[in-house]
C-alpha cells in the first residue's frame, strides 16, 4: 500500500487520486472531506451579469474619447514614440562622437602643448642635466 | 454568421464602431465575473470592466492578430485587477484567525448545509464570496488571481499563465499556494466544529 498522503492542493480538477490509499487513510479522507467542500463551495460562488446596456455605454465612451483633444495627442504620442526614440538615439551617437573628437584632438593638442614646452625649455632635457653635471656623470659610470 | 475575434478586431481598426460592441458583448461575462470574483464588491465591477473594455480598444493597434483575442483580453482583465488590488490595498479583509464566534459559527453552519444539500438563501450565497476573500486574505495578489482565474473561471493553466505573463509551472504553484492555505483555513474552522462535539 502506498504510505503517502495525498497532496490535495496539488491536484487540479480533472486528476486521479490514488483511491486505494483514500480507502485506508484517515487523515486523507477528511483532507478528501474538505477539499470537496472547497470544490462545492467555489461552484456556488455567486455570477453576475452585465448590465443591459454595457456594451453600448463602452461603445458610447470611445465615441466621446475619440473627438476629444486628449484622444488626438494620445495617438499622435503613440505614434511619436518611435520616432522620438529614434532621434533620441541618433542625437546620443551624435554627442558621442562629437565628444570622442573633441576629446581626442585635446589630447593631440596636449601632446603638441608638450613638445613645445620641451622646446622652449632645452636645458631641462636629461641630456643638458647630465652635461651640466660632469662629476655625476662619471659617478654613475663608476 | 456569427464573425471570429480576428474579423472583429480587423473591422474595429478599420472603424466600425458596432464591431467593437460585439467584441464587449462577446467578452463582458467573463470580465465581469472575473472582476467579481477578485475584488469580492460588486459595487466597483461595473468600472473595472469598463476601464478594462477601454484599455482593449486603445491597444488594439498593437495587438498582434495572429494570437487569439481572448488571451489578450485575459491578460488586460488580470492587470486591471492587480491594479485596482494595490489601489485598495488599505482596505484590509479580515482573516480566518480575526473571526468572531458568531461569524464563524455561521461558516460552520453553511458547510453543514452544503454537506446536507440543503439551498441556501441568496444573501448566504453573497457572504459566501465574502467568506472566499477572508481565507485567501494575505495572499499575495497573483495568486489569488491566478486562483480565481483558473478555479473559478475554468481556464487552462495555459491561459492562466498568459493572462498572468509567466510559465504553467509557475501557474501551478500559485494555485496550488492558495488551494493549500484554503484547505488548512477550511479544515481549521471545520475541525474545531468536530472537536467542541466530541
Amino acid at each position: 500500500m502506498n504510505t503517502n498522503h495525498i497532496r490535495f492542493w496539488e491536484l487540479a480538477s480533472d486528476e486521479e487520486i490514488d483511491r486505494e490509499h483514500l480507502s485506508t487513510c484517515e487523515e486523507c479522507q477528511r483532507q478528501a472531506e474538505i477539499h470537496r467542500l472547497l470544490g462545492i463551495h467555489l461552484s456556488r460562488l455567486p455570477r453576475i451579469e452585465a448590465p443591459p446596456f454595457f456594451a453600448a455605454r463602452v461603445q458610447n465612451l470611445i465615441g466621446e474619447s475619440r473627438s476629444s483633444l486628449v484622444y488626438y495627442f494620445e495617438r499622435m504620442a503613440a505614434q511619436l514614440v518611435p520616432l522620438l526614440t529614434l532621434l533620441i538615439l541618433a542625437t546620443s551617437v551624435f554627442i558621442y562622437t562629437v565628444n570622442d573628437q573633441r576629446t581626442s584632438q585635446i589630447s593631440t593638442n596636449s601632446q603638441a602643448a608638450q613638445v613645445l614646452e620641451e622646446s622652449a625649455f632645452p636645458e631641462v632635457s636629461v641630456e643638458n642635466m647630465i652635461a651640466s653635471y660632469p662629476d655625476l656623470d662619471e659617478g654613475s659610470r663608476r | 454568421m456569427a464573425q471570429t475575434d480576428a474579423q472583429l478586431v480587423a473591422a474595429t481598426l478599420a472603424g466600425d464602431p458596432k464591431a467593437f460592441g460585439d467584441i464587449v458583448r462577446r467578452y463582458q461575462q467573463f470580465v465581469f465575473n472575473a472582476v467579481y470574483h477578485y475584488l469580492g464588491a460588486r459595487g466597483e465591477v461595473e468600472d473595472v470592466a469598463q476601464e478594462v473594455f477601454l484599455k482593449l480598444y486603445r491597444s488594439l493597434d498593437r495587438f498582434d492578430q495572429s494570437r487569439p483575442l481572448q488571451a489578450w483580453i485575459y491578460r488586460i482583465t488580470a492587470n486591471q485587477c492587480l491594479d485596482e488590488a494595490r489601489k485598495n490595498r488599505h482596505r484590509k479583509v479580515k482573516n480566518f484567525a480575526d473571526l468572531g464566534e458568531e461569524e464563524e459559527e455561521r461558516i460552520r453552519r453553511y458547510f453543514d448545509e452544503d454537506k446536507h444539500g440543503a439551498s441556501l438563501t441568496e444573501s448566504e450565497d453573497n457572504q459566501s464570496l465574502q467568506l472566499l476573500q477572508k481565507m485567501m486574505d494575505g495572499l499575495p495578489e497573483k495568486d489569488r488571481m491566478a486562483f480565481v482565474l483558473r478555479e473559478i473561471e475554468g481556464l487552462s493553466y495555459a491561459e492562466v499563465s498568459q493572462a498572468l505573463n509567466t510559465s504553467v509551472t509557475a501557474a501551478r504553484i500559485r494555485i496550488s499556494r492558495v488551494k493549500k492555505k484554503l484547505l488548512a483555513e477550511l479544515g481549521q474552522v471545520l475541525g474545531s466544529r468536530q472537536g467542541e462535539r466530541r
